[in-house]
């Protein structure tokens, strides 16, 4: 771990602000980020190879109209950035607009929801290695005829400054630890299954006194087990119930991408335009949260110095707004919502999700299963992946079961669920009262940029979609 | 660029001396820096610029059979710098848990690597030296064109981009070389109404030189007929039938069969394909052969990311016999085998095996002609959602494209889904055509499979 030192010096932060506004522009960033990742990779119980990044860099943006310039360095030497500031001040001179000059930096109380850990160097790198061990154990316990058992640890520690021409000058520091084990177990038709199971959040070290490594390898192995003997999955419409937590992929590829500004604004989002309609099921109210403290896509301020908020964005089934960063909100004349985020100082903020989820119902979750006489359950899921244009979206069930006469039957496999945004959302009939955030192990994809996010819904009940299997 | 070229191989062999001195009984770097341009455009004026740089580097180190790896994206310019990396290599190789896997392959030396490198036109000076005006001209010319279309009525991710770079490699074993690389690449997307809803699709090219890109208008062009194509799609009924992959389709497909036979998941047997060398995987008559010789060939190279050269692999043979995976050192010493010079490495990434250039070899005729050959089928243009279960081989994609009704389009599908096991599917390809594009690194032709389950309503 590096000495804690300014990330960037602040007369130099405000130099390059007016250097990036040089040749015109309405507005100036610049984005200051060190980051240290470390990661361990292990298998059969070995550390198969212990892996460590360093960053340092910054990104300059300028905006002007609905024009952006963009230019980062992982050079932070002055020269550099000057000639960085140079390149991002490029396109915005033009039409020869004059920008007014930027005001004096003022640094502003952070909003923080959640103090940070102490820094994960803290915690000895066998210490880390040992949380991993301890869910392989668990698991070669509980499932002796395993034929793989891997696992993952990563964490990073960083540290970003935000400075604009605004004035803004916000500090944060962030942290994140993820903990993964996947098994797989041998078929008696000789067919592998696999089981996964994970965890993390913002908490550092801590985060596995709460979410055991011990759960978190018996949880692998139930999955992968509870798939022996599985049977293809039917090809067709089916009424399809979802259980609780990680289904929120389904919230977050259905609904989630359709609602970021970006894609509003451009109109290539079919919910451009229909704020104040009915978009979804009266049962449907969906938030976005990024100040639940601790989970995986909060933030105290988001990667433009936002403050994070919760946002309502379908209340009962009505479109109330759409996720914001500076540049969106202001072409489509709406309040930022604290949702910019970006994967690093190579790359400019896009408006993106936090923690998304689906509000409770008043269903028992059983009673929603029995109420079905022919359909399917879906337990886990993989990625998925959504045409923000159509709203067709598809994800895949990496753990799913028949239900008949109101019983969960056999365990499927090789299902993908293919549907559209808002009509699978009117045809959601139930929803369970057991709502739950996943247990911290999505990161959303979009743009090339990879950023960490929570989803969450409670069990659902939805009158149709489309069933990818190969069976009957 | 010369001085460049000098600085980043003395920059890796500085590392691996540094780790040498560090206490690693064995290591090897890589050095990377570059940069790159891109343009976007929308509704007539320039959205977006975005210039970036790097400079980054990475140490990997062997200590008492551990391995540690750390990198740098602040690339080490001065002893102390070099130092602090080395030693944070070795730190972490200290919690890993030994291995005799942990190997650097035998050290050929480099003879001739600057000739070779010529001579594969993986370097174009013209792009490389190119500032943003030929980024921002050609996004706009692309957004101009497909604006000019009647019937598009938005514009969407209109890009061009060029990017230059080098990657440094030296091994404790005395490897070190450099090799340089450019690449331009246009894109743009056409969004129509349909109804309610929108239809979207795109077109790209790319290639190692700006001039051998095709012309803006004409990118423009073919993104906007395919989308127009797709307005009034509509679902099917699940059926069972023959489906048409369009060669961008099936590169995808045949990239799952590459990551299938990487070394790295055929040793931790995490591939369907662990089982099957020796065995026929594809009809006979249709090779898959790896290529690093292309000329401009995308992923052309002269050596791979552990100092190797690599020589031309037949993976699938004529016989459609499934012969080679492919290793880098590590994943060659797990099964026994020797390395193929397939290790990819960026400079921050720890080496992998990963193909280069692959062609897929062996059929005859274009898309049309298969098209033509089609009773009744579906013709696939778009897929939704991540590859197969390399592990268990399932596979099930949401789809869009065409339906076939006598051998022509009758009408456009989507919100479809197709599955079935990989390796049912390989075997099942019965048609195959020849028409493979150049514009990436795995060339695949149009294919038929026979069969595949196709859910709908």
């Amino acid at each position: 771990m590096l000495v804690a030192a300014p990330l960037l010096e602040l007369g130099i932060v405000s130099r390059l602000i007016g250097r990036a506004l040089a040749r015109g522009g309405t507005f100036a960033e610049v984005y200051v980020q060190r980051r240290i990742a470390t990661s361990l990779d292990l298998d059969g119980g070995e550390v198969r190879s212990a892996q460590s990044s360093s960053e340092h860099g910054v990104g300059i943006r300028v905006l002007h109209g609905a024009a952006a310039t963009y230019a980062y360095s992982d050079d932070t030497s002055e020269a550099a950035l000057f000639q960085c500031a140079d390149a991002a001040a490029l396109v915005a001179g033009a039409d020869g607009e004059v920008a007014e000059l930027a005001r004096p930096l003022a640094q502003r109380p952070r909003p923080h929801h959640a103090d940070p850990p102490p820094p994960i160097a803290s915690h000895a790198l066998d210490a880390r290695a040992a949380l991993v061990l301890r869910a392989h154990e668990a698991a070669h316990r509980v499932g002796p005829a395993l034929e793989q058992v891997t696992g993952l640890w990563a964490d990073v520690d960083e540290e970003v400054l935000i400075a604009t021409s605004e004035g803004l000058l916000v500090a944060d520091r962030r942290t994140l630890v993820r903990l993964a084990l996947e098994v797989i177990v041998r078929d008696a038709d000789g067919s592998r299954k696999v089981g996964s199971a994970g965890g993390g959040s913002r908490r550092g070290v801590d985060h596995f006194l709460v979410q055991t490594p011990e759960a978190v390898g018996a949880e692998a192995v139930r999955m992968a087990t509870a798939q022996l003997g599985a049977r293809a999955a039917p090809a067709g419409e089916r009424v399809v119930v979802v259980g609780p937590a990680s289904s929120g992929v389904l919230l977050h590829e259905a609904v989630g991408h359709g609602l970021e500004a970006d894609f509003v604004r451009k109109k290539s989002s079919l919910f451009s335009g229909r704020v104040g309609q009915q978009v979804a099921s009266e049962l449907v109210t969906v938030i976005d949260d990024g100040t639940l403290p601790g989970l995986r896509g909060s933030l105290n301020v988001d990667d433009e110095g936002t403050a994070t908020a919760k946002n309502v964005l379908i209340e009962r089934g009505v479109l109330r707004a759409f996720l914001t960063d500076r540049h969106n909100a202001e072409l489509l004349g709406v309040e930022r919502s604290g949702n910019a985020r970006r994967q690093s100082f190579r790359h400019p903020p896009l408006p993106r999700m936090t923690n998304t989820f689906l509000l409770r119902g008043n269903d028992d979750p059983a009673e929603i299963v029995r109420g079905v006489s022919s359909g399917i359950y879906c337990r886990a899921f993989g990625g998925g992946q959504v045409d923000i244009a159509s709203g067709n979206f598809v994800f895949e069930v990496r753990e799913g079961y028949l239900i008949e006469d109101g019983r969960l039957g056999a365990p499927i496999r090789g299902a993908t669920l293919v549907g559209n945004g808002p009509d699978v959302l009117s045809r959601i009939t139930r929803v369970g009262h057991d709502a739950t955030m996943d247990p911290g192990v999505y990161t959303c994809g979009k743009d090339g940029q990879s950023v960490p996010v929570g989803v969450g819904l409670p069990t659902v009940r939805i009158d149709g979609i489309t069933v990818g299997g190969t069976g009957a | 660029m010369i001085p460049a070229v000098e600085w980043s191989r003395e920059l890796a062999g500085a590392l691996v001396d540094a780790a040498k001195r560090a206490g690693a009984d064995a290591a090897d770097a890589a050095v990377g820096l570059g940069a790159a341009l891109s343009a976007s455009a929308r509704d007539g004026a320039v959205e977006e610029v975005t210039r970036s740089s790097w400079r980054a580097a990475g140490l990997r180190v062997i200590v008492g059979g551990r391995l540690g790896f750390a990198t740098s994206a602040d690339a080490p310019l001065d002893a102390r710098s070099i130092r602090a990396l080395a030693d944070a290599a070795v730190g972490l190789a200290r919690v890993s848990t030994p291995s005799d896997d942990n190997v650097l392959p035998p050290t050929v030396p480099d003879a001739g690597a600057k000739e070779r490198e010529a001579a594969l036109g993986t370097w174009d000076d013209a792009t490389a030296e190119l500032g943003p005006d030929w980024a921002t001209a050609h996004a706009l010319a692309m957004e101009a064109a497909l604006r000019r279309v009647p019937g598009i009525a938005a514009t969407k991710e209109v890009s061009a981009a060029t990017r230059h770079g080098i990657l440094a490699v030296a091994t404790s074993g005395g490897f070190l070389g450099a090799q340089r690389g450019t690449s331009a690449s246009l894109s743009c997307a056409a969004v129509v109404e349909d109804g309610a809803r929108k239809q979207t699709e795109r077109d790209w090219d790319a290639a190692r030189a700006v001039a051998a890109l095709r012309a803006p208008e004409e990118v423009a062009r073919a993104a906007a007929v395919r989308a127009l194509a797709r307005v009034g799609a509509r679902k099917l009924a699940a059926v069972r039938a023959p489906v048409l992959f369009d060669p961008s389709m099936a590169r995808g497909f045949f990239g799952a069969l590459l990551a299938g036979v990487s070394g790295d998941v055929v040793a931790r047997r995490r591939s369907f394909l662990a089982e099957l060398r020796g065995e026929r995987v594809l009809p006979a008559g249709i090779s898959v052969v790896d290529d690093p010789s292309l000329v401009r060939g995308l992923a052309s190279r002269v050596f791979d990311g552990e100092g190797l050269a690599t020589p031309k692999t037949f993976i699938v043979d004529e016989a459609g016999v499934l012969r080679a995976f492919l290793h880098d050192a590590r994943s060659a010493h797990r099964l026994g085998e020797a390395p193929t010079g397939h290790a990819a490495r960026g400079a921050t990434s720890l080496p992998h095996p990963a193909p280069t250039n692959t062609l897929v070899l062996g059929g005859s005729g274009t898309l049309d002609d298969l098209i033509a050959a089609t009773e009744r089928g579906l013709l696939v243009t778009g897929l939704l959602g991540h590859g197969p279960d390399l592990v268990t081989g399932d596979y099930s994609r949401g789809a869009a494209g065409f339906w076939i009704e006598g051998g022509a389009i009758a009408f456009p599908v989507e919100e479809v889904t197709i599955a079935g096991r990989m390796l049912d599917l390989l075997r099942g390809i019965d048609r195959v055509a020849a028409d493979a594009e150049t514009r990436a690194a795995l060339r695949a032709p149009s294919i038929r499979f026979a069969e595949m389950v196709i859910g709908g309503r």
